[in-house]
């Protein structure tokens, strides 16, 4: 049976419920936005504040029952990575992994660490102040993985990282969390971020939960308007890259085959979400006469529509679930009604790409060889 | 000519309250600086207290508080045969307090610009409260620390008010350079009070010096950007 951590979080203006199961490797997603208490969760989680009449329990042991009882941070065993890496500056870069860890066989579970999170090369460095954005990210990786914590949470862990070092080691950190095998809670409020890393999302608004389920489902379709505001209005639809050449993705999404643009280090194989604005999709009830430049043109049933002041959502099932906005000219012209065949149009600029490796692929074994290409990548750090 | 035994008194009472203040200081500092406490306040009252009394009211208290009167006075003598007042032991409790704000304020503030997160990720990582003070606030904090070792050693040289009354005057054992220098103005001997006292001057001057540029190549003064 899983073990599952319980919290109900009570602090300032936060009163979130939470339960977290301690699957190896499963990653939990916190978002919301700032000021949505998304970082008192996780200070409360890790014993760095007090929960004001709440209860905090891990695999059946209290750690906080919001009065007398209180676990120090140092006794729950979890892992906590900080936006900024928070390294110590008057450390090497190897006395700052070994620094959470017993004496005997440090220097082993040093090295072990540093290669978990593809920063091997690091172990020699003195100075931590020479590392750049994403190697002082990944060295923070390592000091919180090294004790093997009954928890990892990292609170923001890519938002101070320049672009494409974000991008990088977005790519890189779902996959070392999954071979870890250690729980995980991730703190973000970038869409792209929490796609790409979380297994399970909860959506926190104003300090409560709004919404908890597999992360696709949360931002594909939110429960109520807020949730839906606060996640997105793109679509988050599971699909597997065919070919990627030059910056021009083709994938399979249900029985359809999309062309998106895209900047991610795609490879045919790799599991994406596939990720449109409604009001991306347009509508034609019949396929166009000659040539048109948008290049994904799919056939749909319309399945219901809801009219929004001026504007008219149109959800579609064309294999996958799709919804187009438009005006509500454009739907009388056209006649939109449930049951009407329809061609959504997207263009491939519209069309945003987020690599996402799936569950069971990754669990076992996690190194398949498209993977390791990118993993043993030198400048793990990416740009100074 | 100078008076060395004096001299050598004022430099090993100012070395041993410096030591005392460190090793007591820094505890009592990190708490002061990371507590949220209620009554941190008063304790920090408390600890800057000699800097508005004047010397001769702590010396009043610490007289009667160390004389023969007072149980601890009393308990003193039983033990080791001879009186706290007046003598070298009593002259550096009375030194230790008098310039505990000086050991403690500089280190508290020092403290309070340590990173919080460096001290969270310390204890998040298993460590105790004082391996993280040793480990992590004290290698940030050192300029800090360092000043504070300056103030309290040049402060304890330069004492006067409180050792008078505390230690009075008696050569060798309670007679420190700057009652020296006032025993020798009242004896109309102004040649000597004026070699004492540059000597003093000189010696302040450059221990100050030393302290700053030592500072400054470490990288931790003003002028240089800290190295971290």
């Amino acid at each position: 049976m899983t073990e599952h951590l319980q919290a109900l979080v009570r602090r300032h203006m936060v009163d979130a419920r939470l339960d977290i199961p301690l699957e190896p490797g499963h990653i939990t997603v916190l978002f919301g936005p700032s000021g949505s208490g998304k970082t008192t969760i996780l200070r409360c989680i890790a014993g760095l504040e007090r929960t004001e009449g709440g209860r905090i329990e891990c695999a059946g042991e209290l750690w906080d029952d919001g009065r007398r009882h209180f676990t120090r941070p140092r006794e729950r065993r979890v892992g906590l990575l900080f936006q900024d890496h928070a390294l110590f500056p008057h450390m090497s870069v190897a006395a700052n992994v070994a620094y959470g860890l017993p004496r005997q066989s440090r220097a082993a579970r040093v090295e072990r660490s540093l290669h978990a999170v593809h920063a091997g090369q690091l172990i020699e460095r003195r100075r931590v102040a020479e590392l750049s954005g994403g190697e002082a990210q990944r060295v923070a990786l390592a000091r919180a993985l090294a004790p093997r914590p009954r928890i990892l949470l990292l609170d923001e862990p890519l938002s101070a990282l320049d672009t494409p070092t974000r991008r990088e080691l977005r790519a890189d950190l779902r996959q070392i969390l999954r071979a870890e095998g250690i729980p995980s809670i991730v703190v973000t409020h970038d869409r792209a971020e929490a796609l790409a890393l979380g297994d399970t999302g909860v959506v926190l608004i104003d300090g409560q939960v709004r919404q908890t389920g597999a992360i696709a489902e949360v931002f594909d379709r939110p429960r109520d308007a807020d949730v839906a505001r606060v996640v997105g209005i793109e679509t988050a639809l599971p699909g597997r890259v065919v070919s990627c050449e030059g910056g021009i993705a083709r994938v399979a999404m249900g029985p359809h085959e999309i062309t998106a643009v895209t900047e991610e280090d795609l490879r045919a194989g790799d599991d994406v979400y596939v990720c449109v604005r409604s009001e991306d999709v347009s509508l034609e009830t019949a396929p166009s006469a000659g040539n048109s430049s948008p290049r994904n043109h799919i056939p749909a049933v319309v399945t219901d529509v809801t009219e929004e002041g001026p504007l008219v959502r149109v959800d579609l099932h064309a294999g996958v679930r799709l919804t187009s906005t438009i005006t509500r000219p454009s739907a009388a012209e056209l006649g939109i009604v449930p049951g009407l065949h329809v061609v959504a149009v997207v263009k491939s600029t519209a069309v945003h790409l987020i690599p996402h490796q799936p569950l069971d692929e990754a669990s076992q074994g996690a190194a398949t060889p498209s993977r390791t290409r990118r993993s043993a990548s030198p400048s793990a750090g990416g740009t100074a | 000519m100078l008076d060395w035994p004096s001299i050598a008194l004022s430099l090993q009472l100012a070395s041993v309250t410096t030591v005392v203040l460190l090793v007591a200081g820094i505890p009592l500092a990190a708490w002061l600086a990371f507590t949220h406490a209620r009554w941190a306040a008063g304790v920090e009252a408390v600890v800057a207290l000699p800097l508005v009394l004047p010397p001769t009211v702590l010396g009043y208290y610490l007289l009667v508080a160390l004389g023969n009167q007072s149980p601890l006075g009393r308990w003193w003598t039983e033990t080791t045969g001879s009186p706290l007042a007046f003598s070298f032991t009593g002259l550096l409790i009375a030194s230790i307090l008098y310039s505990l704000p000086f050991a403690v304020q500089p280190m508290m503030a020092s403290f309070a610009t340590v990173d919080r997160r460096q001290l969270e990720a310390s204890t998040v990582l298993g460590r105790r409260w004082l391996t993280t003070i040793l480990r992590i606030v004290l290698p940030a904090a050192r300029a800090g620390v360092a000043t504070a070792a300056v103030l309290t050693f040049a402060h304890t040289i330069g004492e006067f008010g409180v050792v008078l009354m505390v230690g009075g005057n008696i050569p060798g054992v309670t007679r420190t350079v700057s009652i020296d220098i006032y025993d020798d103005v009242q004896a109309f001997d102004y040649a000597a009070a004026g070699r004492t006292s540059l000597a003093l001057l000189a010696f302040s001057v450059i221990v100050l010096v030393c302290v700053y540029s030592l500072q400054r190549r470490s990288g931790f003064g003003p002028g240089r950007r800290w190295a971290l």
